[in-house]
């Protein structure tokens, strides 16, 4: 039934799908048949034989009209049926003794109403008998006999079908026996034929709903868009065979029935193109446009021809139509080997099968005991799809659970390389540093001590130099490296603690001179980027200017001040002042060359350098400017 | 000042510098030069015999580290006052040898007047302090204001007063011990004191930061008894 071919490879793997959707189909279809085929009890009539009588009016005929023997079940499209698909059937009934329990007539199918006649009363009907007449042909009839209307002897009973159109008349065998025995019978087949159809065809609308909620929420996956289509239009379908009393016409609505089919193998051919990632849109456009010519064209033909079309070509049309979506998944099953698609064969392979029985029956090539079976596939693929979506709901959030962690390591491996590119920065930058502060140093000492070794060591070798001025020179050398060794103090950007450091350098010196200091050192707000440059450079500088003063001045008190300038056209400065009350300017020639220093130094560190001589001395001030300059 | 000489041990391996100073202790007319040597073998081996008043060590000797032969005598002999000879007095060969139990420094270039008048002050009970040191030993004492309370061995060790932090402050800005003394209007001698003490601290909290590590090493225990 589900294209097999089994190799033993395919056995062993599907082994799982086998147990689990075959299986259950088997035993579907096992109980669906052993209900259909159970015995009844010995002592219930069978009427497999009865009068038909040639009688075209709504009203009993009367008991001279001739009758012809005719077996049942009786299939009107096999004679031709009567115009105005209408009959009545005659049967007469011998019991010895009158039952003494409830008895009841059961038809396990009729096409389309039927009333039933004892005796001359009337047991029941199915309901309409104008059109549109009411549709039982899917639902076995049952009527109770009231007590004492059966009488020892002879009973006649009545039997009046309708059928639209007439071709598709039917009467079943026809059973009487005691209510206890047949009513459970009755109810079993109501069952089967009723009842449970309307729950498959509840569950399968609510799966549709579902679906199509699922297509709202996720709209790139139109694959839930068309279960959900398919699945209405199959739901919709299905009311053929609930619906007793229709709204409509019967030429409508058997129009309708056709139109929902075609459209149900329409919708599951998009769909299963969605399900298998297959584009093929011009398979789908053709589909589309046969299915509206179909709808035309069946919904415009005069009803002579409509029921021939539908039910010969419009349904093979179909049957072959749905036979492609089964071989589609079958294809893409051998190819894929994917759980999914396995699944999915059973349910296609199914209704394709039980599409093929209804055609059978309808075109007359299988006996129509029991109706239509194609609904009955439908639970196999509620059940498969429920399955899908669980398992894809659960693969997702696996997924995204695993996506997680992948990108949690991810973010981790990034986060090492960054952390690994900025230790790599780091070290740039410090090996930047300490290229720059060794150049700084170099260029400090090339400056100031190494120079002054240079000189004393030429003073030396000359050999004429005094060695008073050979040590001077030694002592600035050595002054500067001290200086050197002070500016790489960490100061905080903080003057007075420079000069503080100056000052200890400069004491011993001052007090050989017996040079007086006035320390007229202030807080000072901090200077920024005040760093071992700006301090060598400012300590140079003030060095410069106090071993003038000790040299040259010739003076008593050496004044060391420091302040604020608020100054609005340059800026805030931090100043530092040294002045001394010594004999000012002298021997500019000596001090030319100092100054000069000084003045070189200031300007490569944006500092101002003012010397102004003072009505007793000179006056040098320095001053730091409190924005950095760049 | 009393007019008593006070003899001076002198370690120091340069020989001019040697030469030098051993000149300038001889000509001061209240110092008497005990010895001259190189090294601290020759030093210990001197001081078996004797107990110099002032010791003068530089600190990179020969055979050994000047800091080593500071403690040694700090121990043995704790009247004798030593200063440590350095190049350039800065602050990471002074505070060690502060730390072992000197009491101050003498630049090496310095004149003979200056050397004079340093060794002079110290045996006055001075003790001269630069602005860098003054900054160090601020940060040393930094943090310990507060008592820690994780470790209680510490707690005798030694904290810096509010008017000693001041001192230093104002020394790190240059002033002078008398100009401090001025503008905190207390006498110069306070100033000396209170010098005095911080590098007594200093002394102390470094041995009590050796007990501390020692401790932890499991080196010494304060139960264990004599």
């Amino acid at each position: 039934m589900v294209g097999c071919k089994p190799t033993k490879r395919v056995f062993t793997t599907t082994l799982g799908w086998v147990a689990s959707f075959i299986l259950p189909t088997l035993l579907l279809l096992v109980a669906f048949f052993y209900s259909h085929t159970r015995h009844l009890p010995d002592h219930v009539l069978t009427l497999d034989a009865i009068q038909r009588i040639a009688h075209d009016s709504p009203l009993l005929p009367g008991a001279y009209e001739q009758g012809s023997e005719q077996p049942l079940p009786h299939n009107w499209a096999e004679q031709p049926p009567p115009h105005d698909g209408a009959l009545w059937y005659r049967s007469i009934l011998v019991l010895n003794v009158p039952p003494n329990r409830l008895w009841g007539v059961y038809l396990p199918t009729v096409n389309m109403n039927a009333a039933v006649f004892l005796n001359g009363e009337l047991l029941g009907d199915g309901g309409h008998f104008d059109d549109p007449v009411a549709r039982n042909w899917n639902r076995p009839l049952y009527f109770s006999i009231p007590n004492g209307l059966l009488v020892p002897g002879e009973n006649e009973i009545h039997l009046w079908v309708k059928a639209d159109p007439p071709r598709d008349g039917y009467l079943s065998r026809v059973y009487l026996g005691p209510d206890e025995d047949l009513r459970p019978v009755f109810r079993q087949r109501y069952f089967w034929k009723v009842t449970l159809v309307s729950l498959i065809t509840l569950a399968m609308t609510l799966m549709s709903l579902f679906m199509a909620l699922l297509w709202w929420l996720r709209r790139q996956d139109t694959v839930f868009l068309w279960f959900a289509v398919s699945g209405l239009t199959w739901a919709t379908h299905n009311l053929n065979l609930l619906v007793v009393n229709i709204p409509v016409s019967t030429l409508t609505w058997e129009w309708l029935r056709h139109m929902t089919l075609g459209w149900y193998v329409i919708f599951t051919i998009i769909f299963v193109h969605r399900f298998l990632n297959e584009t093929r849109p011009r398979i789908e456009r053709a589909l589309i446009v046969i299915g509206v010519m179909g709808t035309l064209i069946l919904g415009l033909l005069p009803k002579s021809w409509f029921y021939p079309l539908a039910n010969h070509v419009w349904l093979s049309a179909l049957l072959a139509a749905g036979a492609y979506p089964v071989a589609r998944i079958i294809k893409k099953r051998w190819g894929l080997r994917d759980i999914e698609t396995k699944l999915l064969v059973t349910p296609g392979a199914l209704i394709l099968f039980f599409g093929f029985h209804d055609w059978l029956v309808v075109n007359g090539l299988w006996p129509r005991l029991e109706g239509y079976y194609i609904h009955y596939a439908s639970p196999l693929v509620i059940v498969v799809f429920t399955f899908i979506l669980v398992r894809r709901f659960v693969s997702a959030l696996n997924e995204s659970e695993a996506l997680n962690k992948e990108l949690e390591g991810r973010v981790e491996a990034a986060r090492a390389t960054l952390e690994s590119n900025y230790q790599r920065l780091r070290d740039l930058e410090k090996q930047q540093v300490l290229a720059s502060e060794r150049e700084r140093l170099m260029r400090d000492m090339h400056d100031g001590m190494g120079g002054h070794l240079v000189s004393a060591l030429s003073l030396a070798q000359s050999g004429q130099a005094e060695k008073v001025l050979i040590a001077e020179v030694l002592q600035r050398a050595l002054d500067d490296l001290r200086l050197m060794i002070d500016s790489l103090e960490p100061v905080d950007d903080d003057l007075p603690t420079v000069l503080g450091l100056l000052r200890g350098r400069l004491q011993p010196r001052l007090q050989c001179v017996n040079l007086k200091v006035n320390w007229q050192v202030r807080d000072v707000p901090s200077i920024p980027d005040f760093g071992p440059q700006k301090v060598l450079q400012v300590m140079r500088i003030l060095q410069e200017a106090i071993t003038n003063v000790i040299k040259h001045a010739q003076a008593t008190v050496l004044t060391v001040r420091t302040g604020l300038d608020a100054d609005a056209l340059i800026g805030d400065h931090v100043f530092v002042e040294i002045a001394d009350d010594g004999v000012g300017f002298v021997n500019p020639e000596h001090r030319g060359r100092g100054l000069d220093n000084m003045r070189r130094r200031a300007a490569s560190i944006d500092a101002r350098l003012d010397i102004v001589p003072t009505d007793r001395g000179c006056r040098v001030v320095i001053r730091l400017p409190r924005v950095a300059t760049h | 000042m009393n007019a008593q000489t006070h003899n001076v041990l002198l370690v120091e391996d340069d020989e001019h510098t040697r030469d030098r100073l051993a000149r300038v202790i001889t000509g001061h007319p209240q110092l008497e030069l005990l010895a001259a040597v190189e090294s601290c073998g020759a030093a210990r081996q001197v001081l078996r015999e004797h107990r110099p008043h002032v010791l003068l060590t530089d600190l990179g000797l020969p055979d050994g580290n000047g800091i080593e032969l500071i403690r040694e005598v700090q121990a043995d002999a704790p009247t004798t006052e030593i200063m440590v000879i350095t190049v350039f007095g800065d602050e990471h060969h002074v505070i060690g040898a502060i730390e072992a139990g000197a009491s101050g420094y003498l630049l090496k270039d310095g004149g003979a007047d200056y050397i004079g008048q340093s060794i002079m002050q110290m045996l006055a009970g001075g003790s001269p302090i630069s602005a860098a040191i003054a900054r160090h030993v601020l940060r040393r004492f930094q943090g310990a204001s507060e008592p820690a309370p994780t470790a209680p061995e510490t707690a005798n060790v030694p904290r810096l007063t509010g008017r000693e932090q001041e001192v230093l402050r104002l020394i790190a800005k240059g002033f002078s011990y008398g100009e401090i003394a001025d503008m905190l209007h207390v006498s110069s001698h306070t100033i000396t004191t209170h010098i005095k003490n911080i590098y007594q601290k200093l002394s102390v909290r470094s041995r009590g930061e050796a007990v501390f590590e020692a401790m932890q090493m499991g080196l010494l225990k304060l139960d264990s008894g004599r």
